[in-house]
């Protein structure tokens, strides 16, 4: 029965959760779209930089990174090796660091005056953005320092994801006859989560972030 | 509540529900940034005095009638519905900020408290809990917008009064038509407030400067914005705007006040004619000769203190600061400053109410940063800010004299 | 223009800044019982057109002003 569970996680819901992902912020654009503008100016002052420019500088460009390094799930670019990198990038830092940041942000939540200004979406989105971090570090740190003959290299996961945006599915078996498929289960499981609970969340600021901050400089 | 009126007060919220307000019900992410931002949380840490925790008693609505996660796990984003808790604490949100957007300049993702606590006030207004006082003003100057005939007579008789004041100042031989009204075609409209020095000050400038100007009937202050009644506000200031078209004037130029260049600069669209402050007119007579000022006339350590809505909101940051360096030797700039200077605390119509221990307070950031710098003499181009700055002055017991950029101009004119 | 009227209560206005005049005689007014006088004392231009447009949206009447140099003292009864 966890077989076809996971089956169903690891490719249905994969393409459900991207579905809703990409409809969901169509939606809400389409909504920003055909909503009312502000008839003045929201401008604040001095604009140093021009509109553009400004805003990418202000707008949180950590996700690209994010992105970046997913994008190698998918296969080899050039692009990306400009810079010589094992994948994935950063040795298992990045999840190391994303984990004490998400930390950081949840043990702060415990604290005044954050504590008031919380809402249980606060708490929920941290713990689980944490353990999808967590559990993907450990899929990560354990293949690349090969702890136990770990034996999940980033060519299954290719293989894995290659085959999902060929729209051609399937489960390698190094993924799905390993001890790890549990943990691999769960980490698709909970990234499914926040992609489908993206659009319809504070994590929404992704998006609007841009949309903001052009505001502040129209 | 009853239910009509909860009716009354989501149709409020559905018509408030525009783009901006969209990016941020979803964009806020509580990230408490703001916190160390607003003056009214520096001078008294409480929740619903930070910006994020007054816009969120206005976000838990908005996700409650208006967003689908709201309504569907109303738990999940403590969404919460119109209740009198509720309206209480959105008065005490919307009612301790002043509108400076000091946070919107701090916040990663430029969100406009400001903006949201103009929807609160709107929600009040309807309520029935907006304050007397704002809501008893704005009705006069609607009033006097809709009979302003009746008021023309008494209105030139004291400004005849005043021209005499300007004339001795400028030693002129005749006091006729040196505050002119009703004037067609002119290249500036002056818009002034109630108080003599916001009419002689500029005038003696204007005169000085030899300008086609004429003065407008009404005051540049809008109650029905500090309100935060929509209608009533569009109306008082549309008597500008169609005063200021009648008489095809070129350039309507705001008297030193922030919320009425603000209003006319900012939110009322596109407009058939400039708008400037009084304090960009002055800078521009200086600048090409038409006016000639002391040079470091004042030995006395001077600083300016921004209104928000000309520095943060408005762009002027240099003019005044120009105007200043040349009349004044020992110049003084406050920590922080320009678009990180803090707010006085008598904005958004704060000043106008019964709240001074409130407004002494929160003005504490304003009080440490005046005091730093050591100067005897405090400018500012806003008549709600030098008053709230008297305030602090008289709360705080501090040796300063707080004066208006015109005032100081108009003290060393060279005529 | 009467001197004669008798004002209850006298307030001084003089000098002070924008909006303070009307809400001071608002605040004051409501103290008051109907009938009574008020006469305030300003030197505010824009009290001339303030005033009236303030009695005429509150209902209250302006009996007379009178007008001295630069101060002016409007003389305000409270209707209701």
């Amino acid at each position: 029965m966890w077989d076809k569970i996971f089956h169903y996680v690891l490719i249905h819901m994969v393409y459900l959760a991207f579905a809703v992902f990409f409809g969901g912020i169509l939606f809400k654009l389409i909504i920003v779209l055909f909503s009312k503008k502000f008839k003045g100016s929201l401008a604040t002052y001095p604009r140093k930089l021009p509109r553009p420019i400004g805003i990418a500088a202000e707008a949180l460009i950590a996700m690209v990174l994010l992105v970046l390094g997913h994008l190698e799930l998918i296969k080899e670019f050039k692009f990306i090796q400009i810079i010589k990198h094992d994948v994935f990038l950063g040795a298992g830092f990045v999840g190391i660091t994303f984990m004490i940041c998400t930390l950081y942000f949840l043990f702060r939540r415990f604290k005044s005056p954050w504590r008031e200004i919380s809402v249980p979406e606060d708490f929920l989105l941290l713990i689980l953005l944490f353990l999808t971090t967590v559990i993907g570090s450990h899929l990560h740190i354990g293949e690349r320092y090969e702890m136990a003959q770990f034996g999940l290299n980033a060519e299954l996961y290719r293989e894995y994801f290659g085959s999902l945006v060929a729209f051609k599915p399937v489960i390698p078996e190094g993924i799905s006859l390993s001890p790890h498929y549990v943990l691999v289960a769960l980490h698709i499981f909970l990234a499914n989560l926040v992609l489908m609970m993206l659009p319809f969340s504070k994590m929404m600021h992704m998006v609007f972030a841009f949309l903001s901050l052009n505001l502040k400089r129209k | 509540m009853e239910k009509s009126q909860i009716k009354e007060l989501k149709s409020i919220l559905k018509s408030r529900y525009n783009r901006p307000m969209k990016y941020y019900i979803d964009t806020c992410t509580r990230c408490g940034l703001c916190y160390d931002t607003c003056h009214a949380y520096d001078g008294i840490p409480k929740k619903e005095f930070s910006p994020v925790g007054r816009a969120e008693v206005l976000r838990k609505l908005y996700k409650r009638y208006r967003s689908l996660s709201g309504m569907l796990f109303p738990y999940f984003t403590d969404a919460a519905g119109f209740s009198d808790k509720v309206m209480d604490q959105l008065h005490e949100a919307a009612w301790s900020c002043t509108g400076c957007r000091r946070c919107m300049v701090n916040c990663p993702f430029g969100i406009d408290t400001g903006m949201m606590m103009g929807v609160a006030k709107h929600l009040l207004v309807a309520y029935g809990t907006a304050p007397e006082e704002l809501v008893m003003l704005a009705d006069a100057a609607v009033e006097k917008g809709k009979s302003i005939d009746e008021f023309k007579e008494g209105y030139r008789g004291v400004i005849k009064d005043l021209e005499k004041t300007v004339q001795q100042k400028l030693n002129l031989p005749s006091p006729e038509n040196l505050i002119p009204m009703e004037k067609m075609n002119a290249d500036i409209m002056y818009v002034g407030l109630a108080g003599a020095h916001s009419i002689v000050n500029p005038a003696i400038i204007f005169n000085a400067a030899k300008e086609n100007w004429t003065l407008s009937y009404f005051e540049g202050v809008n109650f029905g914005f500090f309100a935060g009644d929509p209608e009533k506000a569009n109306f008082i200031a549309q008597r500008i705007i169609k005063e200021a078209v009648a008489l095809n004037v070129k350039e309507v130029v705001m008297v030193e006040c922030g919320t009425a260049f603000r209003i006319l600069h900012s939110l009322m669209g596109e407009l058939p004619f400039k708008v400037s402050s009084i304090v960009e007119v002055i800078y521009r007579y200086m600048e090409s000769g038409k006016i000639k000022l002391k040079k470091n006339a004042v030995t006395e350590a001077v600083t300016y203190h921004d209104p928000c809505q000309l520095g943060r909101n408005g762009g002027i940051f240099e003019e005044p600061r120009d105007i200043l360096k040349h009349i004044v030797s020992d110049y003084r700039e406050m920590t922080p400053t320009r678009e990180h200077n803090w707010c006085c605390g008598g904005g958004g119509g704060l000043g106008a109410l019964d709240n001074e221990e409130f407004r002494i307070k929160t003005g504490k950031p304003k009080k440490d940063q005046i005091v730093k710098t050591g100067a005897k003499i405090v400018v500012s181009a806003c008549e709600n800010c030098v008053s709230q700055l008297q305030v602090i002055k008289s709360g705080y017991g501090l040796d300063i004299e707080v004066k208006y950029l015109t005032e100081i101009v108009c003290e060393n004119l060279d005529v | 223009m009467s001197t004669e009227i008798k004002a209850d209560i006298n307030m001084d206005l003089k000098g002070i800044a924008c909006p303070m005049p009307v809400i001071k005689v608002s605040q004051q007014i409501k103290k008051m019982q109907v009938g009574q006088i008020l006469a305030a004392e300003t030197t505010d231009p824009g009290a001339h057109a303030d005033f009236p447009a303030w009695a005429k949206s509150t209902g209250n009447e302006i009996v007379a002003t009178e007008k001295k140099d630069a101060v002016t003292v409007f003389f305000i009864k409270k209707l209701k």
